[in-house]
């Protein structure tokens, strides 16, 4: 399964109890939307870093990092990238 | 699996409890009656490089990792009788931490080597009077003007306020977005003008840590001051919750050990009907249950902080250790009162100031309501 199809059913299920895939955009502004709060955004961490066996940095920890399905998507495969080069 | 702690870590934790034995335990009784700091005592903290604990080697701090601060704080908490300037001192700790982790160069190098020494001191404001909990509902702003940012609000409650030279201050900058991106942090030093501090608050407990509101009236800061980037406050809140709900926590367990083997000697030296009260199974199982909690809280503090020193995200056991740790401490020196009848009552045996210290602990740092939603959020409930 691609990055963005795993994120999206995390979101789907974990933030937004179980809603349909089709109602999540790539592009919707999750942050603004509050489908991304304060604490959402930690089970989110917690799924990223154990799934993909990445970790995010102090770096990494933006907002702009987490606005959307294809920023998030985005973030995590440069992760897995530069851990694949090291 | 290794649950030993390391030889040098062994010979920190003891030189600790003997250091604060020797040095930290005069006239506590009396500050904490005058609700007084006690500066000599923090001296002695910094003269033990204690100021800079878990901060960087290369600004002057001791670098200790997560489980090395968790064991010095821990027998701080054990052999200090004086809970209110450990707690001063794990605010400073925590403070100081997120400038090394998330400042500029210019900002560790102006304020790190001075925190280290204990001669900044460091605070985060963060509580409102109407968002205690809800922390990211916070009315304070930071308004963009062309030199920095303007500042307009209150902060309450904050430990370490009288006394610091530089506060943390979370405060507004969209207030158009979401709780994410909705804040940034700010390092704000005390000669700012526009910045003021109250009075210290009288408490019921910890009364020799200070806490005051600080207030922000078209308090100017520079851009310099951002701490981070603009937006990214509350994830920075959420990163320092883990260490916080972790150091502050090591210094609690100390405590509990202490108000236990207090309840232990005591139980076996008072005898009542012909016997130690400790052979009456309900005194026994009063103790029993703080060895128990003891041995737990222990148990997943120690895991947050080697989650922490692996890299790893400590949301959910630095949450479980808050509430287990808090909860059962003020359980247990309410037991101890009971345990030591009327005398734990009387200000001498100095048990009745542990249990006013304990009181705030299920509300600070989160209270155990907040936990609960924390812990249930993060196990998908």
């Amino acid at each position: 399964m691609d990055v963005e199809c795993s994120v999206k059913q995390f979101i789907a299920k974990e933030l937004l109890n179980n809603c349909a895939l089709t109602e999540i955009g790539e592009n919707q502004p999750l942050i603004e939307q509050g489908i991304i709060d304060s604490l959402g955004i930690l089970a989110l961490l917690s799924f990223i870093e154990d799934t993909y066996a990445v970790r995010i940095g102090d770096d990494d920890l933006i907002p702009e990092n987490f606005e959307t399905l294809v920023a998030i998507s985005a973030m995590i495969r440069s992760k897995i990238s530069a851990r694949q080069v090291a | 699996m290794d649950f030993s702690l390391s030889d040098t870590q062994s010979r920190f934790r003891d030189s600790l409890v003997e250091f604060a034995r020797r040095e930290l335990n005069h006239d506590v009784a009396k500050d904490d009656t005058e609700s007084r700091f006690s500066w000599p005592r923090w001296q002695k903290l910094s003269s033990m490089g204690l100021t800079g604990l878990c901060l960087p080697e290369s600004y002057g701090g001791q670098g200790a990792d997560m489980v090395t601060t968790t064991v010095g704080l821990e027998a701080l908490g054990y052999a200090c009788r004086d809970s209110g300037i450990i707690h001063a001192l794990i605010t400073h700790l925590l403070s100081a931490l997120q400038i090394a982790k998330f400042g500029t160069d210019r900002q560790r190098e102006t304020y790190l080597p001075g925190a280290c020494r204990g001669e900044i001191v460091c605070a985060q404001a963060i509580t409102e009077a109407e968002s205690g909990s809800d922390a990211m509902a916070m009315k304070t702003k930071a308004e963009k003007i062309d030199t920095g940012y303007r500042l307009n609000g209150s902060k309450m409650f904050i430990s370490n306020g009288p006394i610091a030279d530089v506060a943390l201050v979370l405060a507004v900058t969209d207030p158009g977005r979401k709780s994410l991106g909705r804040v940034s942090s700010f390092v704000v030093e005390k000669g700012y003008k526009g910045f003021a501090c109250g009075k210290p608050f009288e408490k019921m407990g910890l009364r020799t840590l200070m806490n005051s509101e600080l207030v922000f009236e078209d308090c100017l800061v520079p851009t310099s001051a951002i701490l981070g980037r603009e937006g990214q406050g509350m994830m920075m809140f959420n990163e320092g919750m883990q260490y916080e709900r972790t150091l502050l926590f090591a210094c609690h367990l100390g405590v509990q050990r202490r108000v236990q083997e207090s309840c232990i000697r005591y139980a076996r030296e008072r005898r009542q009907g012909g016997q130690p009260i400790a052979k009456y199974q309900l005194v026994a199982e009063k103790i029993t249950r703080m060895i128990v909690n003891l041995e737990l809280g222990r148990l997943i503090l120690y895991k947050s902080a080697w989650l922490i020193d692996q890299q790893k995200r400590s949301n959910l056991e630095s949450s479980i250790a808050k509430l287990f740790i808090s909860e059962n401490l003020k359980l247990a020196c309410l037991d101890a009162i009971q345990i030591h009848g009327a005398y734990g009552y009387m200000k001498e045996f100095e048990i009745e100031r542990d249990l006013r210290d304990s009181i705030a602990s299920t509300i600070y740092s989160g209270t155990s309501e907040i936990q609960k939603i924390i812990i249930s959020t993060l196990s998908g409930l």
